[in-house]
């Protein structure tokens, strides 16, 4: 009877122990904004999926998927849209 | 009322001996319990919020671990229980004996709801403790929310087994037990040590993905980074999810006595369900990731995927459809049906939320582009899964509408789904080796007109081969014309890479610098080629399968196929639970006689309730398994039935999983480093297929 | 949405309810207990049924020259009116006297043929009691 109160009491305590040791620290004291700049963040998406599309694109020509006239029009209009974008970002002040 | 509780306590205290492992185990459970309730608040409250000081997420990401301790603990004890043979525990009591070897004490743990229900909590919070463990690294606006997230599902669970379905229950019995129930038989096999845990893996490991996708949604981080991760744990739940579901099939091969392995059964549909979801969300999410299109379809798979997770569950323990497997029926359908309800409300409510952020960025421009193939493999994969829930649920529908109970059995299940089934082939053939946004016709000639060819010539040869039904013919050309446009990929890939490096196309070097640098895609493309390996053997085995029913007396011979059997004599014995005969029948070739190997199908009579049951003699082969079924023996005891099934190809169904498993794993794991993949890394890493 | 993502997802939505509904009305059979198959033939024959019931002696099974297992099922509960069953094939495991059936069949001259027998599969799910057979409702 007395055994499993004293297991219970250990698990408790050592719980316990484990969260309120960050309560104390006081680098984590900071309050943090979750909120984002949320256009700001669309547009390095926005970026990344030109960038992938890109690189698909090339692997698809290097692969035979697309023809080559095809492939330097798709190209030049997403090195424009990429360049855009990150011109864009670097307005936002970002990489 | 006070008098009522003084009354029930003295009375416990005089009946009941209380186990300290037990005890322990319920507080443990209790404590899990808690912890839960405070971190899905906690941490759903801070995303509402939307700001937090950083040590109170810390405060819920060590709650989210502690959740994840304290279960572990709370199964331990139960474990504990079972090992120390103690018969005071209800649960222990109706699932063990002193008689059981230890490890099917353990594995008795799953074997009855309430102890599943405690190892499913579990495993649901040991997954969240993972996430958890990591979310320093995910974008810190996301971290509350998800931890929020996490932790519901752990919270719905263990307030079920908590207040329903508890494993810590005394026996109500004024007398100390001396002795266990027993687990079944058929239960005490090797595979329940390992295909429930994984069927259980893989449920719970779908979870997750929906925590992301509510986490997101609720703090508004729409980024490609949930999408990420989402994926990730889509996949090791799937993997686990594929893993559980096969051995489970296997054990029902090896066990059940009926040639099969497959039986649309409605314990089997509740775990295909989330599966044929999750498939379909891991291909769709590739067209978001590039196109941001299917936003909002996305999150409707992995709000889909996680509701038949649990609806499965649901139906496995309501009893509202009829089974071979008997369930109990218990009264926890409705907090079910509830949760169910929420994870919709919630997903919905979110949805409306943030729908500016979900609007599609492009439109599909053609129907000959990856896009269009993968939304049409969305399409079939999903309406496999209505037909599937539809005849699941048909018994119910039918006394709703008509007042007259109906059902469905394989011919419906087989009816509509071979079909689509062969339809995902063809897309599976086609989707990876098209090219994105629109493919020229030329291209398309280029790249699939010899596989065409080649599956038009394989139907043809079939055909004059005498292989005359119709799907098997095209299910053997499909696969064929996969396999061959799987080939090609792989070809055009090994010369795009050789000629970037100048290394020879085939050398073994090329080949690992393509494998490393496209890791994902070639990993999707292993688990394509083992869904095509087990297309081939389920076709077989469907449809060439060869069953015999025969009567030998010792000395006598039979014939089948290649193969020719010769009963040479009986070998009894008597065992602690039953009595044993097995048939000794040597299995030889029939072309030059060549012993084989003597197979020893086996009838097991239990005393205590006078049930037989048979097991199995197989053998399995590469070209065929002879599966061997002592059905009876006379009188006399010298002429003994059989019931002997050929299947051919059998043994691939198996490998094609193993293959699957594996290409699952190669997509999965590693993890690159822990958290979000950065722009940079993302450059370089390779595009899935 | 684009037009093709639109016409896609309606050709699909149609096709697929479509073959649902006729492979549900080609194969769908009723649910009943033996005292409701009873009731429900009147002494006609009465094709595609599933019959969920409780194993009664006498059980016969012979094996040769092919195997016939010949056997009554009662409801689990309530009604004593006992249904005889004839299938064709091997006797499957757990089968026994007081042991749940599953049956998909045809009644045919007041006699189930059944085309598929299963045992109600001891799952994990029940107690594993013998004779504690877990009811269905």
């Amino acid at each position: 009877m007395s055994m499993w109160i004293a297991a219970s009491a250990v698990l408790a305590a050592l719980l316990a122990l484990f969260f309120v040791k960050p309560l104390f620290e006081p680098a984590l004291a900071v309050e943090a904004d979750l909120r984002s700049g949320d256009s700001f963040l669309r547009l390095v998406d926005q970026k990344e999926r030109v960038l992938r599309s890109l690189k698909d694109l090339e692997l698809d020509h290097a692969m035979g998927k697309v023809g080559d006239a095809e492939f330097t029009s798709a190209r030049q209009a997403l090195a424009l849209e990429a360049g855009r974008l990150i011109e864009e970002i670097k307005r936002h002040g970002g990489r | 009322m006070s008098r009522q509780l003084r009354v029930l306590w003295q009375n416990r205290s005089k009946f009941r001996e209380t186990s300290a492992v037990i005890e322990f185990g319920h507080f443990a459970l209790a404590l899990a319990w808690i912890l839960a309730l405070v971190g899905s608040l906690g941490g759903i409250w801070l995303g509402v919020r939307g700001r937090a000081r950083l040590a109170h997420v810390e405060l819920l990401r060590r709650m989210t671990i502690g959740v994840a301790l304290c279960l572990g603990c709370s199964l331990v004890a139960l474990g504990a229980a079972f090992v120390s043979n103690d018969y005071s525990v209800q649960y222990v009591w109706q699932y063990s004996n002193r008689d059981m070897p230890w490890i099917y004490k353990i594995t008795a743990i799953w074997g009855g709801m309430d102890g599943s229900m405690l190892l499913w909590c579990f495993l649901v919070a040991a997954f969240a403790a993972l996430v958890a463990r990591a979310s320093l690294a995910y974008p810190r606006p996301l971290a509350p929310a998800l931890l929020g997230f996490l932790n519901t599902s752990p919270l719905f669970f263990t307030s079920v087994t908590l207040f329903f379905t508890n494993p810590f229950r005394y026996l109500k019995s004024a007398v100390a037990m001396p002795d266990g129930n027993g687990l079944n038989p058929l239960l005490q096999n090797e595979y329940m040590a390992i295909h429930p845990p994984m069927l259980y893996l893989g449920f719970t490991g779908l979870a997750i993905p929906y925590a992301f996708c509510m986490a997101a949604l609720l703090s508004g981080q729409l980024s490609n980074d949930w999408i990420r991760l989402t994926r990730r744990w889509t996949l090791i739940g799937w993997t686990f999810l594929t893993a559980g579901i096969v051995l489970g099939g296997h054990w029902a091969y090896l066990e059940l006595g009926w040639g099969g392995f497959w039986a649309w059964d409605p314990v089997e549909n509740a775990s295909f369900l989330p599966w044929l979801t999750a498939t379909a969300f891991l291909h769709s999410v590739m067209v978001q990731e590039r196109k941001g299109m299917l936003k909002l379809w996305n999150i409707f798979l992995v709000t889909l995927t996680y509701a038949l997770t649990v609806f499965g569950t649901f139906l496995t323990r309501s009893g509202i459809v009829q089974s071979v497997h008997a369930f109990a029926s218990t009264d926890i359908g409705w907090m079910f049906l509830v949760y169910l309800a929420a994870i919709f409300l919630v997903a919905a409510g979110l949805v409306v939320l943030r729908r500016r952020d979900l609007s599609p960025e492009r439109t599909i421009e053609s129907v000959f582009s990856r896009e269009a193939v993968f939304l049409l493999n969305n399409l079939v994969l999903l309406s496999v899964c209505f037909a599937v829930l539809w005849g699941v649920m048909f018994p119910v529908f039918s006394e709703a509408f008509t007042g007259q109970k109906q059902t469905v059995g394989i011919p419906f299940f087989n009816a509509v789904n071979v079909p689509l089934f062969l339809l995902l082939v063809f897309l599976m053939g086609v989707g990876p080796s098209i090219a994105w946004k629109r493919s020229s016709l030329s291209q398309m000639v280029r790249t699939f007109a010899g596989p065409f060819v080649g599956a038009l010539v394989v139907a043809v040869a079939l055909v004059w081969a005498g292989i005359t039904e119709f799907y098997p013919v095209l299910a053997y050309a499909l696969s064929f014309f996969a396999l061959m446009t799987l080939l090609g990929e792989l070809q055009r890939g090994l010369g795009a890479q050789a000629a970037a490096t100048k290394a020879a196309a085939l050398s073994p070097m090329n080949a690992a610098a393509l494998f490393r640098r496209q890791r994902t895609k070639y990993g999707a493309h292993l688990i394509h080629f083992g869904v095509l390996v087990m297309t081939v053997a389920i076709t077989a085995s469907m449809a060439h399968k060869v069953e015999r029913e025969f009567t030998l007396a010792t000395g006598e011979k039979f014939s089948i196929g290649r193969f020719q059997l010769e009963l040479q004599e009986f070998h009894d014995e008597e065992l602690k639970n039953y009595d044993s005969v097995q048939a000794h029948v040597a299995l030889r070739s029939s072309q030059n006689g060549e012993l084989l190997e003597v197979m020893a199908p086996e009838m097991r009579f239990y005393r205590k309730n006078k049930e037989t049951t048979t097991e199995v003699a197989l053998r399995m082969g590469q070209r065929e398994d002879v599966y061997l079924v002592l059905a009876g023996i006379d009188e006399s005891g010298t002429r003994a039935s059989f019931k002997i099934f050929i299947n051919p190809l059998q043994v691939w169904l198996w490998y094609g999983a193993i293959i699957m498993v594996l290409g699952g794993f190669v997509v999965a794991l590693p993890l690159p480093r822990q958290g979000a993949v950065s722009v940079s890394e993302h450059g370089r890493s390779a595009q899935p297929a | 949405m684009g037009k093709v993502f639109i016409s896609l997802v309606a050709a699909f939505v149609i096709i697929g309810a479509a073959i649902v509904f006729w492979a549900t009305t080609g194969t769908s059979s009723l649910v009943l207990m033996p005292s409701e198959l009873i009731t429900k033939a009147q002494a006609k024959d009465l094709p595609r049924v599933r019959v969920g019931g409780r194993v009664v002696d006498p059980i016969s099974y012979q094996t040769e020259p092919t195997m016939v297992l010949r056997f009554s099922v009662k409801d689990p509960k309530g009604s004593e009116q006992t249904v005889p069953v004839v299938y064709e094939g091997l006797k499957p495991d757990m089968f026994a006297a007081g042991r749940d059936v599953l049956i998909d069949g045809d009644f045919v001259a007041g006699t189930l043929r059944a085309a598929k027998l299963q045992t109600q599969c001891p799952s994990k799910y029940e107690p594993a009691a013998p004779g504690a057979v877990a009811e269905q409702k």
